[in-house]
């Protein structure tokens, strides 16, 4: 299953094409401020319609790896940056550049996003597989539980306001329900129409969730004109831009933020955007010179960049062991996933095991792929930077609705995009993230019919019985106090700091 | 944002009543799902989450409206400084007019995607949604034009010809 794997990734020319030409244009992705890896995944979907599963899903890992850490040119020569991810490279890769090492920080930032995704990509290989064996026991109860949980930490995790956050999810949910019922296949909520009758797509929803609301935020600022300032010093990475002893003093630095950053991926909702800003933190207190921080050291980037890049593979591993996918990079890949018939859960290893072991490679791959392309061709991804929004931002819808129109040749999923678009719009001026809706969308389900194939066993059939269920709950409940709590020292803190 | 802060208690309130009112109408609606009574039907019928949902829908919407009543009362005991402007919502679509003109302009293309076909309805859109998108002082007819051709051409050519997915064709045939 690993040889085939294998093979079916480095023996295959076509393959090997596509993941190089999917790192290139996900950096570029990355890159630009405003698109981010999540778009690249949607627009470039329905280009593998064609494509074999695993040429296409191949294809989409390779453009969410060079998607998430394309960022870190931005966030380093614009201050800005590229996708959320990079949001913590800026605090020390610009003042880098400031500095006059807008090369050594650019190296440093490729070389360590390098790292972070083997240590991501080796923990996954790892972990999913014996997750996936532990979850393949799992019945009605666990899965209800795991939805609970899940639900719980998605709504504790985004953002600051738990209450628009639960709103979120359940509106996700309730979209979720249109459709025929799971178990009886009753129609709810489909208003006799026969479009309806099999639900909104994933796909459609997070195009227009994702993508409308993106050319909405661009309309938005039109008039507001904003300069974009490209450091023009000298971005000439020479060798990697540092030295080896430099590499190996912020190996340790590097690891454990890989590891934060697996570790926050799996958790659901949240991903590189936190992860990034957490190693960040944490290298910065556990540092024998916190003040510099902020400066321009190396220490700052290696933890950003080693963090979201490791998010990645922490991401994956709730995606192919579960089906939950971790933030809308995978919740996109979810969607393709499903476009190439590999359902993902728990069977993923036993019945499609020979595609998974080629995403692995295929990731690594694409890692080795980003690093080469980022270390010689960053002239080239500068020069790309230039491109404006408002020329981009068009042909991109017009390449979402042929990806929703090509899914299954219907007008009504293009009316889905405008409508989701619609509503995200509305979603984000009221201040409810969207994220949870996708996972209250995914879990929705999952969670109604594992509680009534549960309703029909209680009576044969305890939770005494399944203490993997009891655990679920029982770190439910403890997620739900703490970050309750939390939620309301952050509410006084807040109204503390506006009266003073 | 453009509403800026003294709106935010408006806005939990505005989000607090149309949650209300999404989820007493999903509540109503779900009397209409037929509950399959056969035998192996589950104790908890088809109607049963949908109820649940809802209902936790229902008492957010309550939260949301609270919270926004708390505001208003700290926000009107407070003396404002900022002048509460009147914005009527002529003005408010005013000032987000390209947001407007960009839901119509995917409505039309959505609209004409059947009748007109993609190819056509694909040029019009990017050259009309380039223009929207663009700063007055800075548009050009002739590039904006060049690029909806070029690209909307080679995206028909590659999905059509090359990647043989069915896009609408329209009357015209293309």
């Amino acid at each position: 299953m690993i040889l085939e794997g294998f093979a079916s990734v480095f023996l295959d020319p076509v393959v090997l094409a596509l993941i190089a030409v999917a790192v290139a244009i996900g950096i570029i992705f990355g890159s630009i401020p405003g698109l981010t890896a999540t778009m690249a995944i949607v627009m470039f979907l329905p280009v593998t319609y064609r494509m074999t599963p695993i040429q296409g899903i191949s294809t989409l890992v390779a453009l969410y790896i060079g998607g998430i850490s394309g960022g870190l040119v931005s966030a380093i020569l614009l201050n800005i940056p590229g996708t959320p991810s990079s949001v913590a490279t800026c605090f020390d890769g610009r003042p880098m550049a400031e500095n006059g090492e807008a090369g050594k920080a650019l190296g440093t930032a490729v070389v360590f996003s390098f790292v972070g995704s083997l240590v991501g990509i080796a923990l996954l290989m790892f972990i999913s597989p014996m997750l996936a064996s532990i979850a393949i026991k799992f019945g009605a109860y666990e899965y209800t539980a795991l939805a609970v949980m899940a639900l719980s930490l998605v709504v504790a995790l985004t953002g600051r306001d738990m209450t628009k956050g639960f709103v979120s999810a359940i509106l996700g949910a309730m979209l979720a329900t249109v459709g025929l019922a799971p178990i009886d296949s009753k129609a709810r909520y489909t208003f006799g129409l026969v479009d309806l009758t099999a639900g909104f797509k994933l796909l459609v929803l997070l195009i227009g969730l994702f993508a409308i609301t993106e050319i909405i935020k661009y309309a938005e600022s039109v008039r507001k004109e904003k300069k974009l300032q490209i450091s023009n010093q000298n971005t000439e990475i020479k060798g990697f831009g540092f030295s080896f002893k430099e590499f190996i003093g912020q190996l340790p630095n590097s690891i454990r933020s890989a590891l934060l950053g697996v570790g926050i991926g799996i958790l659901p909702g949240i991903g590189g955007a936190i992860s990034g800003t957490v190693a960040y933190t944490v290298a910065k207190n556990t540092s024998k010179y916190p003040e510099k921080f902020g400066t321009g050291i190396m220490d700052g980037v290696v933890a950003s960049e080693s963090a979201n890049n490791g998010t990645i593979g922490g991401a994956m591993i709730p995606l192919l062991s579960l089906g939950i996918p971790g933030d809308a990079a995978t919740a996109m890949l979810l969607g393709g996933l499903m476009v190439h018939n590999v359902a993902p859960g728990p069977l993923i290893f036993d019945k499609s095991g020979s595609i998974v072991y080629a995403i692995f490679f295929a990731m690594i791959l694409a890692s080795l792929a980003m690093l080469v392309f980022e270390l010689f061709g960053m002239k080239q991804i500068i020069k790309v930077l230039k491109i404006p929004s408002n020329y981009l931002l068009p042909v991109i819808v017009v390449l979402t609705v042929v990806g929703a129109i090509g899914d299954s040749n219907r007008i009504f999923d293009v009316w889905g995009v405008l409508l989701f678009g619609l509503m995200g719009y509305g979603m984000i001026k009221a201040g409810i993230p969207t994220i949870p809706m996708i996972l209250g969308f995914i879990l929705g389900p999952m969670f109604e019919s594992n509680v009534r194939k549960m309703s029909q066993l209680m009576n044969t059939d305890s939770l005494i019985n399944h203490p993997i269920a009891i655990v679920f709950y029982i770190i439910t409940v403890l997620v739900v106090i703490l970050s309750v709590r939390g939620n309301i020292k952050e509410a006084k803190m807040y109204e503390k700091m506006k009266t003073l | 944002m453009i509403w800026g802060v003294t709106m935010t208690y408006k806005s939990n309130l505005i989000t607090g009543m149309i949650l209300m009112i999404v989820s007493t109408a999903y509540y109503a609606l779900s009397f209409q799902i037929e509950v399959f009574g056969g035998s192996g039907a589950t104790a908890l019928d088809s109607r049963f989450m949908p109820r649940v949902w809802s209902a936790l829908l229902f008492v957010l919407s309550i939260i949301l409206i609270i919270r926004s009543m708390k505001q208003r009362k700290k926000h009107l005991s407070k003396e404002d400084v900022n002048i509460k402007r009147k914005r009527s919502f002529m003005t408010i679509l005013k000032e987000n007019r390209e947001v407007a003109m960009t839901f119509i302009a995917l409505a039309i293309y959505i609209v004409g995607l059947q009748r007109v076909g993609f190819l056509i309805m694909s040029v019009l859109y990017l050259f009309f949604q380039i223009l929207i998108l663009t700063n007055k002082e800075k548009r050009n007819l002739l590039l904006a034009g060049i690029v909806s051709i070029v690209f909307a051409v080679g995206i028909n050519y590659i999905f059509v010809v090359w990647l043989r997915v069915m896009l609408p064709r329209g009357i015209i045939g293309f």
